[in-house]
């Protein structure tokens, strides 16, 4: 017999009648239900373009990575970057691998295939079919194009699809531009991929014969790498083989290789995920308010409800039903909405870190699906979770007396001291983050989030604080209304204060992050002013705005050093040097005067003892590479010399903007007799006073002797150059901030709306007593301004705080740079602008559907 | 046949007049008759009482008059002035300069102090100035209330703020108040105290005052009795009056 204890109800079914009545109210508030969707989709939307580019850009560099790799497990390099091919010949002859091929790589482009950077990749085709397999079986190549490119200078394969995207077929002769220099290379025949991932590598390679290729890239008998593939279950493998290579050579696992050169973005992107999340928790504030005020709103409906004889678990699962709805819709639109501003942020992103970290061959990778599902679940989880508090408050409404909105208020002016407390503890546990020393910077964001949120919660008491104090003062300006709308602002702090919590955070950030931008404009300013001394620069064409590594034509560095009418000429070496901690940048220079051209940390020594010691072997660091390697002055770095690992005294830690990886400086007689490397990839010239550099550019231009083309500016043009990057980079988090106070405002324009349904009957009776369509507007506006203005007022402490988090912490931890604080009135003015403007702006519509109500519909209103 | 004049002549003679006023409302898709070319005369002075059952269109009746809402056909007449001409503004304009509302719910503004309710009709037109605050000091002490002008409306009970009201509306000296059922959400002392209030600050000013009431002991306090039934009002004489 199937019986149920007495008190005791088994429900399996939620019911109808609560759906009807849940999907109803969705429905009914159709505008706040729209708002709602919209914050969330935005908010997903910025998440889902972020990553999407995140993602792009590592599969991006995968892909290319992938494409002249291959198969790859290990690698032989040279620590001087040239290798001698005698070096893969006695690997074959002593029969130690089996698996090995020769690699001659480069960047070059070409205008008649699109001009963007390709990889030129010189192979053995006898010995590479393991490793890359792209003339192996699964991609098509006949014979006949075989014979002319094994046989053939100047022979090269492209993809089918470069090739006919670019109107070339089979014999075709074309131009390659490799460090300024123009090559001719014919086509020999075209590769078709057997798969898309294939298709999308081979689109960014330009394949040639290892013979060609040294031709081409002017390393005649000489290797870039040696690839290898090594049993897997013998890592004794390895190590044996190390130590039979000659000096100079090293051999590395490809996979800590490529590790270490993507982890180089890795603080970037972290940042940029960071910064994207923004406008998900801004559109989270909206939900919370937007739900708490339905909550609010229904008590009465609720405590009848509890009446009947529903169960609070019931009334729980109606609001978060209705969070749930809302944040499916949202979240869909969201990911639909991200995939169409991904368009811009991929580009944005993949250009950044084309610009300042590595050069990738690979473009149009396709959306990565996860992405999107990850944008889509967080999006519902983020709603569903900021529901949870109003669904609580709804569940325990009491059957018997449904709590008047009056009592919640009451409530609220109880707790806005207790939450500011709250707020106080939360802002201070982030700035103890701070302190936890980490590898990646995830607690020091986290401790950021806490602050900015710590910052939020004082809003309500901080809110009610300023609108009291200014309440004299509008009632002295607009009488009557100058009283009401700052009251009735603090007699709805349960809504207003999370409303002008979210603008507050918005437009927070964007002083925030406006002082950082600014503050970093100024220090890189300063820093170019201070490192570029010369007058004219001359480097070769690069596919990167960091610091070029191109050989400049010897023959142009030895008539610049005869050229008449110059002062002075330095040279500059700048390249990638082997180190036990990855590849480290190195700048070899004869400038004379460093020692003063540098912004050194406080704690180096003296000018002329740097130079001294510099001179005699010592190197100097950039702070981004002192900080990643832990290193000060009187320490050691490592690097890896034709003659083994050796040591170098740091002598001085000067300021660098150039890159995030850091760089150190040598003196170009030490760097050359160490690693026995003559090129020079930059020349500084310094004139005579009274010179016009202009024209000296011009003379340079049309006097040197050369094939290679060369960029050739003065002073100016360079620091404009760097300035243009520098503006570049930080386009996306100028777009970041705008979408966040959108969010932000569709938060407002919602809690203003929302207010507008109660205030309806006392907006009635103002309107009885004779109050006219003008002084509704002022009435409505003035409260709006005030929420304005007040989350304006707010942001400014938040925003400083804020920028000084970024500047010394958040920025330091990832990319190691100190910037100098330059504090500008102009950020303030533009935060209290943006934050008076959006709440003016979102109360239009309120005001407007105020004023078109009837008074007479109004004081009916219940 | 009435001529021009004598028509004018008699819209004067008679303080509000109402000419064969129609009102409907849509509810839920049908038609809802609420005044039927109903006829109203009221005079200079007189102290109105307008009976009728839940529903009979009573307020509407108040909202016409105001000009807070607007009639489908008829005329409405207020010393002369004819309401039904005018558009929204001026009929905002007209109601804040010559209506008193007194709400059964009170419906004082909850952020204004008692002070600022009060003299808000005169903040609005333009009107606080001394002469102003001390009309208002005049009414709050006629209520009995000056001592609480601090006081926001929270803080009162039921009978004080209703005396708010009161005083709010006739603060700007206006030539009708409108009181729509003003004892509905008060006991019955309280109720009686508000009624005699009334009919003293009112019948004192020389005020036509209109009040809309479902009972006949409120309605015991006016000149006259009409009762809105089927949208026209039926004339009857006040049972205390006699034949």
């Amino acid at each position: 017999m199937n019986s149920t204890p007495p008190g005791r109800v088994i429900k399996t079914v939620f019911p109808r009648s609560l759906v009807r009545l849940g999907w109803r109210y969705v429905v009914s508030h159709a505008w706040q239900s729209f708002l709602m969707v919209l914050g969330i989709a935005l908010g997903v939307a910025v998440m889902v373009s972020i990553d999407l580019a995140n993602a792009s850009a590592s599969r991006a560099f995968s892909l290319s990575a992938e494409a002249v790799t291959g198969k790859a497990t290990h690698q032989i390099v040279s620590v001087s970057g040239k290798m001698d091919e005698t070096v893969y010949t006695n690997l074959r002859l002593s029969g130690k691998v089996e698996l090995a091929a020769p690699v001659v790589t480069a960047l070059v482009s070409s205008e008649v295939l699109g001009g963007a950077p390709l990889q030129l990749l010189g192979i053995d085709p006898f010995a590479d079919s393991p490793f890359r397999g792209y003339l192996g079986s699964g991609n098509e190549l006949d014979t006949e194009s075989l014979t002319p490119f094994l046989t053939r200078t100047g022979a090269v394969l492209l993809s089918a699809e470069l090739a006919a995207r670019s109107g070339l077929v089979p014999g075709n002769s074309f131009t390659l531009d490799f460090e300024g220099r123009t090559r001719e290379v014919f086509l020999a025949g075209t590769l078709s991929a057997a798969d898309a991932l294939t298709r999308r590598s081979l689109n960014g390679l330009v394949l040639a014969d290892i013979a060609t290729a040294q031709d081409l890239t002017e390393k005649t008998g000489q290797l870039d790498r040696i690839d290898l593939i090594l049993p897997e279950d013998d890592p004794g493998a390895a190590t044996a083989l190390q130590a039979d290579l000659p000096a100079g050579v090293r051999l590395e696992a490809v996979e800590a290789r490529q590790g270490s050169i993507e982890q180089m973005t890795a603080a970037f992107q972290l940042n940029l995920t960071a910064l994207s999340m923004l406008a998900l928790v801004v559109g989270l504030f909206l939900i919370y308010n937007t739900m708490t005020f339905s909550v609010v709103r229904r008590r009465g409906l609720f405590g009848t409800l509890r009446s009947l004889g529903v169960t609070r678990s019931e009334v729980f699962t109606l609001v978060i039903s209705e969070a749930l709805l809302v944040g499916v819709v949202g979240s869909l639109l969201g990911v639909g909405l991200g995939i169409l501003l991904g368009r811009n942020t991929v580009n944005m992103v993949s250009q950044t870190i084309n610009d300042l970290y590595f050069t990738t061959t690979v473009r149009a990778v396709g959306l990565p699906f996860s992405s999107l599902v990850k944008g889509g679940v967080i999006g519902v989880l983020a709603t569903l979770a900021t529901a949870v508090p109003p669904a609580v408050e709804a569940a325990l409404v009491e059957p018997r007396a449904a709590q008047l909105r009056s009592g919640l208020e009451k409530k609220t002016r109880l707790i806005t001291g207790l939450m500011g407390l709250a707020g106080l503890i939360l802002a201070g546990s982030g700035v103890l983050l701070f302190q936890i020393p980490a590898k990646n910077n995830i607690p020091g964001l986290a401790g950021t989030v806490m602050v900015v949120i710590g910052f939020a919660m004082l809003s309500a008491v901080a809110m009610r604080g300023l609108l009291t104090a200014v309440t004299p003062l509008t009632g002295r300006l607009f009488g009557s209304l100058g009283r009401m709308a700052p009251r009735n602002l603090v007699n709805t702090l349960s809504r207003t204060a999370v409303a002008v919590a979210a603008l507050m955070v918005a437009v927070a950030v964007t002083i925030g992050v406006t002082l950082m931008i600014d503050s970093f404009r100024f220090t890189v300013n300063v820093w170019l002013e201070q490192t570029l001394q010369s007058d004219v620069y001359i480097s070769a064409p690069s596919f990167t705005a960091n610091t070029s590594t191109i050989s400049i034509d010897p023959r142009v560095v030895d008539q610049v050093a005869a050229w008449p009418g110059l002062a002075r000429a330095d040279r500059l070496r700048s390249t990638a040097i082997e180190s036990p901690d990855g590849p480290v940048n190195l700048s070899a220079t004869t400038n004379p005067d460093v020692g003063k051209e540098r912004l050194f940390k406080a704690g180096s020594r003296a000018p002329d003892e740097i130079m001294q010691a510099l001179r005699e072997g010592s190197v100097l660091l950039s702070e981004p590479l002192a900080n990643r390697l832990n290193l000060s002055v009187g320490d050691s770095i490592s690097l890896y010399t034709p003659e083994g690992e050796r040591n170098f005294p740091v002598a001085a830690i000067f300021y660098d903007y150039a890159s995030s990886q850091g760089s150190l400086l040598i003196w170009m007689e030490q760097y050359r007799q160490i690693w026995g490397d003559t090129a020079v990839t930059s020349i500084g010239l310094r004139l005579p006073p009274g010179s016009d550099p202009d024209q000296v550019v011009r003379d340079l231009q049309s006097g040197l002797q050369t094939d290679q083309q060369l960029i050739i500016r003065p002073n100016k043009s360079l620091r404009q150059d760097v300035m243009e990057v520098f503006d570049r980079t930080f386009a996306i988090t100028a777009a970041l901030r705008i979408l966040a106070t959108i969010v932000a405002f569709i938060g407002v324009l919602s809690t203003l709306l929302l207010l507008q349904l109660e205030k309806q009957r006392e907006i009635g009776v103002l309107k009885a007593l004779g109050l006219t369509g003008k002084q509704l507007w002022q009435l409505v506006m003035l409260e709006t301004g005030l929420m304005g203005l007040t989350a304006g007022i707010l942001a400014v402490p938040t925003g400083v705080a804020l920028s000084l988090i970024l500047i010394y912490v958040i920025n330091l931890r990832s990319f190691g740079w100190t910037l100098q604080f330059d504090m500008r009135l102009g950020a303030f003015a533009m935060g209290l602008l943006i934050a008076v403007s959006a709440a003016l702006l979102a109360g239009v519509v309120p005001a407007w559907r105020l004023s078109r109500m009837e008074a007479a519909e109004a004081i009916r209103y219940e | 046949m009435e001529t021009t004049d004598q028509a004018a002549g008699e819209r004067l003679k008679d303080f509000i007049r109402l000419e064969k006023l129609t009102k409907h409302y849509r509810e839920g898709g049908q038609e809802r008759m609420i005044l039927q070319d109903a006829d109203l005369a009221i005079p200079r002075g007189q102290f109105l009482a307008i009976l009728g059952k839940s529903g009979s269109g009573k307020t509407t009746l108040l909202n016409l008059i105001s000009g807070i809402d607007r009639a489908d056909a008829g005329e409405i007449y207020v010393n002369g002035e004819r309401l039904t001409g005018l558009k929204e503004p001026a009929r905002t304009l007209f109601r804040r300069e010559r209506i008193g509302f007194i709400f059964q719910f009170f419906n004082l503004i909850p952020t204004l102090t008692v002070w600022e309710n009060v003299v808000l009709p005169l903040d609005l037109t333009g009107k606080l100035n001394g002469h102003g605050n001390e009309r208002a000091a005049e009414m709050l002490q006629a209520v009995g209330l000056l001592n609480r002008r601090g006081a926001f409306p929270d803080r009162l009970s039921g009978g004080e703020q209703q005396r708010v009201a009161i005083a709010r509306a006739l603060v700007h000296d206006p030539l009708v108040v409108l009181a729509d059922e003003p004892t509905g959400n008060l006991d019955e002392e309280t109720g009686k105290s508000i009624l005699a209030l009334v009919d003293r600050l009112t019948r004192g000013a020389g005020k036509n005052l209109i009040l809309v009431t479902h009972s006949a002991e409120a309605a015991g306090y006016a000149d006259r009795v009409v009762t809105l039934r089927d949208g026209k009002f039926d004339e009857q004489h006040a049972p205390w009056q006699g034949d």
